[in-house]
């Protein structure tokens, strides 16, 4: 059980109160941020459910803003007292007289992205337990070379209550359920991991509707045995096809990170006072967008209160719009975009991607490969890394092949691939129409971590530069 | 909470968790205070203030472990926080390696390691903004091309206490400080679409005491100087030369190391280095130590996060892998003993050796000095090597001009093996620090 019924038990006085003094030294904007969480975490290792961890948090963030500026202050004390104290701390970053607070405090409500009939963190242990083994035995069972299996069942309930300096009251339930395999495989002194992951905004019918924990085990299984057949990757710059859904890290790193529009409004991001400019190939379409239903990105107003939109970013190669908070949109003098979140009460809101999607295109995904003569393929991804300011981003793939005359060869392993986003999206030669979203697994880390969600269809990219370590 | 305070408290929740029937418990109560300034173009963009509490208990039934973690410190939350956990172990399998530390390893260090500085919880906010107002418009002045991206300064303390029910119950606190600057400046690219192109980059000092920051006006020309340094950044070719990592590039690089050597991961065989203990792994030229006792360094404890008497560990020696990092678990799993590193590496550095940087820099003909690492390629579960890179071609023994775009690779073995220059210092900059090194051969991937 969650144990929280989602009221914060802080009377709507005590909300006007804490507000103006957050305003009492002349900030323009402030709000409450409400936060009760409650994440559990189940390890089975070796072939042994180890260890459950469960983990419970409540608190406040409270914040004052003037300008570019922001005041911020917390407390795990709901009092009164401890909620002024926080409130004045934040106070202190303006310098003025003090602004008005809201006269009265309305209840908005929004469309629900997420409307699960159970929580996973609602579900009887024996359930989560059950699915675990499942995957374990499935991973276990795949192949004699598979030495170690580890499978995680995280699932969270976040409850969030925001009251804003405008006089609004927003709630929201927010549900997760993620599931990890991940397996050694050992063969000869060759040691591989092989992973599988997945999950969203979404109940135990995650397992039923979207993937099995029986076929988490066996694909991380399948990865692996793979990479141990795997030959070193090259070393150069080369055409490369993405496959559909997890690819779409490349545009989380290569045009998402540099678009959150903080670091437009510090002129520090290479797409500064590009609006408007051609930054992509024409067959590119970026959007960004929190209300994708079910998705581990997805959510239904922001950690400032405003509700979620989808927003198109690049639009056929034109740089349309940045992802704001409220402070950049302020600044820019544009409606905030529904971006500004926060890992937790502990932290003020920063220009933070959702779901960040490639829209699909009209070519042949198979056309593509056969027209391909040269080049790399690359189904699934460990993660990436970007520079803001030169555009220069790494994204890492697990799976990853040698494509030889239009067909898909050997799999290669050990290899980054390093380019530079104006760059790269200018060389997208081929979009297909196979469209997907990625499975839920995808944790963006920017000072602050929270879920995000991307993908992608079927693309080629004409060069980027391949890091094997292979000279040929 | 005074620490006498968070002790009792400590030892009064492990005698709830026994009366609740946990076989054994465990319980950490910490509590964190935190100023954090960020000033950019000479006005405050970010303050934060706070404190917060946090209680941690781990319990096991009949060798069954669980564990919760809360924030609310009520006697009630506690008390069905206790009954949760109980209740969770009952779902979890028998583990015959848990169990508490042996008796004889609990304790304290006993030293005073000059980890609590009373100056940096009593210096005033007035004067922690006024440091990095200074430190922005010290680095601002330096070079008219320079675009702040703020400066930082963070500060607070941290205090623990942790008890077991096999009669351990002990307390420290520490202070840390930091204090840093992130510039930009705008770049030309030769060619190509990308007519937005900035250089960024950035400097830090971190210290437990407030007064052992770097001067701000080292840490402004730092910064100043590797942003600038970057400006007309070009890709290199494809080739294989010598690779010097400059500190921030070291530390990167060890920091998989000491993944690579963490207990938890060769007992999971998920590190390259699982069945090499007592071999030859890396040059002579590499001695790695992790020491928890080194007066004032960031990552000092008395003992660790299960109440196990910290040392010093020699990790390699020589060249030669001794002992991976163990707490009393993993130690179990692997037939070993702990070596006090619950709770991950605390002060772990490649200790000096005898070349000075510019004395590496001049023994390559044609390489790179690398200055920068990003991405998830380096994979220490497989020993597979490949990550982005930013830095300085050398050409001729000297620093020729700026490179970015690249990637370098190859296996971390090969690398360990290809040290031949350890420089003679480092600093430290947080629990992980290295002096630069150059390695041998390296595959570089560009144009």
């Amino acid at each position: 059980m969650s144990g929280f019924s989602g009221d914060f038990g802080v009377p709507e006085e005590d909300f006007r109160r804490v507000i103006s003094a957050a305003l009492s030294r002349g900030a323009s904007w402030g709000e409450l941020y409400f936060e009760h969480s409650v994440d559990n975490r189940i390890t089975m290792e070796e072939g042994i459910v180890k260890e459950g961890i469960k983990s419970i948090s409540m608190g406040v963030g409270i914040r004052a803003v003037k300008g570019e500026g922001t005041g911020y202050a917390y407390t795990e004390d709901l009092s009164i007292g401890k909620m002024m104290q926080a409130a004045r701390t934040a106070a202190a970053i303006a310098d003025s007289g003090p602004g008005s607070g809201p006269a009265a405090i309305r209840e908005s409500r929004c469309e629900d992205h997420y409307p699960v009939t159970s929580a996973t963190t609602e579900e009887p242990l024996g359930n989560k337990v059950a699915w675990i083994g499942e995957a374990g035995e499935a991973a276990r069972l795949s192949d004699p070379a598979i030495t170690k299996v580890t499978v995680t069942l995280a699932d969270s309930i976040r409850d969030i209550q925001i009251v804003t300096s405008d006089g609004r009251l927003l709630r929201d339930r927010r549900p997760m359920t993620s599931f990890s395999v991940s397996v050694v495989a050992e063969r000869n002194g060759n040691r591989q991991i092989g992973v599988s992951s997945g999950g969203g905004r979404m109940g135990p019918e995650y397992f039923t509707e979207i993937k099995t924990p029986r076929r988490h085990g066996m694909e991380a299984a399948r990865q692996a045995l793979l990479l141990l057949e795997a030959i070193d990757a090259p070393a150069g710059p080369m055409e490369l096809i993405l496959a559909p859904a997890e690819s779409g890290i490349l545009l989380h790193e290569s045009v998402g990170h540099p678009l959150e529009a903080d670091f437009i409004r510090k002129k520090t991001s290479a797409y500064t006072d590009r609006l408007g400019d051609l930054v992509a190939s024409e067959l590119v379409t970026v959007i960004d967008d929190g209300t994708v239903r079910f998705d581990r990105g997805a959510i239904n107003f922001d950690d400032e209160g405003t509700i979620s939109s989808s927003n198109v970013l690049i639009e056929k190669g034109v740089l349309k719009a940045y992802m704001h908070d409220r402070i950049s949109a302020d600044f820019f003098g544009v409606p905030p975009t529904g971006n500004g979140r926060r890992e937790s009460y502990k932290h003020p809101p920063l220009p933070r991607m959702t779901v960040t999607y490639l829209a699909n295109g009209d070519s042949d995904p198979e056309e593509i490969l056969k027209s391909t003569k040269k080049g790399i393929y690359c189904k699934s991804f460990r993660g990436g890394q970007v520079d803001i300011s030169n555009g220069d981003f790494v994204f890492v793939p697990i799976e990853a092949y040698m494509v030889e005359n239009g067909r898909i060869t050997a799999p290669v392993k050990n290899l980054s691939l390093i380019g530079n986003g104006p760059d790269v999206l200018s060389r997208v030669t081929a979009v297909g129409n196979d469209f997907t979203f990625s499975d839920g697994r995808w944790t963006c880390g920017k000072g602050q971590q929270v879920p995000v969600g991307v993908g992608l269809p079927t693309i080629r990219i004409s060069e980027i530069t391949v890091g094997g370590s292979e000279m040929r | 909470m005074t620490g006498d305070q968070m002790k009792e408290t400590a030892a009064r929740i492990v005698e709830t968790a026994l009366s609740e029937g946990a076989g054994t418990a465990e319980v950490d109560v910490a509590e964190n205070n935190r100023f954090g300034v960020t000033v950019r173009n000479g006005n405050i963009e970010n303050l934060i203030e706070s404190g917060s509490s946090r209680i941690g208990i781990s319990v096991s039934v009949d060798g069954r472990k669980s564990s919760a973690t809360s924030s609310d410190l009520s006697e009630e939350s506690i008390k069905r926080m206790i009954r949760e956990a109980v209740e969770l172990a009952a779902f979890m399998d028998r583990d015959e390696y848990f169990g508490l530390p042996d008796p004889e390893e609990l304790g304290s260090a006993g030293i005073d390691l000059g980890i609590h500085d009373e100056e940096t919880c009593s210096a005033t906010a007035d004067r922690k903004i006024g440091l990095a107002m200074e430190l922005e418009k010290m680095a601002c002045a330096l070079d008219g091309r320079i675009i702040s991206d703020g400066a930082s300064l963070s500060s607070g303390s941290y205090s623990s206490a942790f008890a077991n029910s096999i009669g351990f119950c002990d307390w420290y606190s520490q202070t840390w400080n930091s204090l840093e600057i992130s510039c930009a400046a705008a770049d030309r690219p030769a060619r190509g679409p990308n007519t937005g192109k900035k250089q960024s980059s950035y400097w830090f000092s971190t210290s437990c005491r407030f007064s052992g920051l770097e001067p701000i006006e080292s840490i402004a020309s730092k910064a100043v100087e590797r942003t600038i340094g970057k400006l007309g950044a070009v890709k290199p070719k494809t080739c294989e030369v010598p690779v010097i990592f400059d500190e921030t590039a070291a530390r990167r690089f060890f920091g998989s190391i000491s993944s690579a050597v963490n207990g938890g991961n060769i007992y999971r065989r998920a590190s390259f280095l699982a069945d090499r203990l007592g071999e030859k792994i890396s040059s002579p030229l590499v001695t790695l130590v992790d020491d928890p006792l080194i007066q004032g360094a960031p990552g000092s404890r008395p003992f660790d996060a299960e109440g196990v008497r910290t040392r010093k560990t020699t990790v390699v020696e020589n060249g030669i892998l001794k002992t991976w990092l163990l707490d009393s678990y993993q130690a179990r799993k692997l037939s070993m003993r702990t070596t006090g590193s619950a709770g991950g590496i605390s002060n772990f550095y490649m200790k000096p050796g005898d070349s000075s940087l510019e004395e590496m820099i001049a023994g390559v003909d044609e390489g790179l000095l690398l200055t920068e690492l990003s991405g998830p390629g380096a994979n220490w579960s497989n020993g597979d090597f490949s990550q982005g890179g930013q830095g300085i071609w050398i050409s001729g023994g000297k620093l020729a001009y700026p490179v970015n775009e690249f990637t370098i690779a190859g296996s971390f073995l090969q690398m360990l093996s290809g040290i031949s220059a350890v420089a003679d210092r480092f600093e430290w900059k947080g629990p992980l620090s290295s002096p630069a090194f150059r390695i041998d051969r390296m595959t570089i991937s560009g144009t």
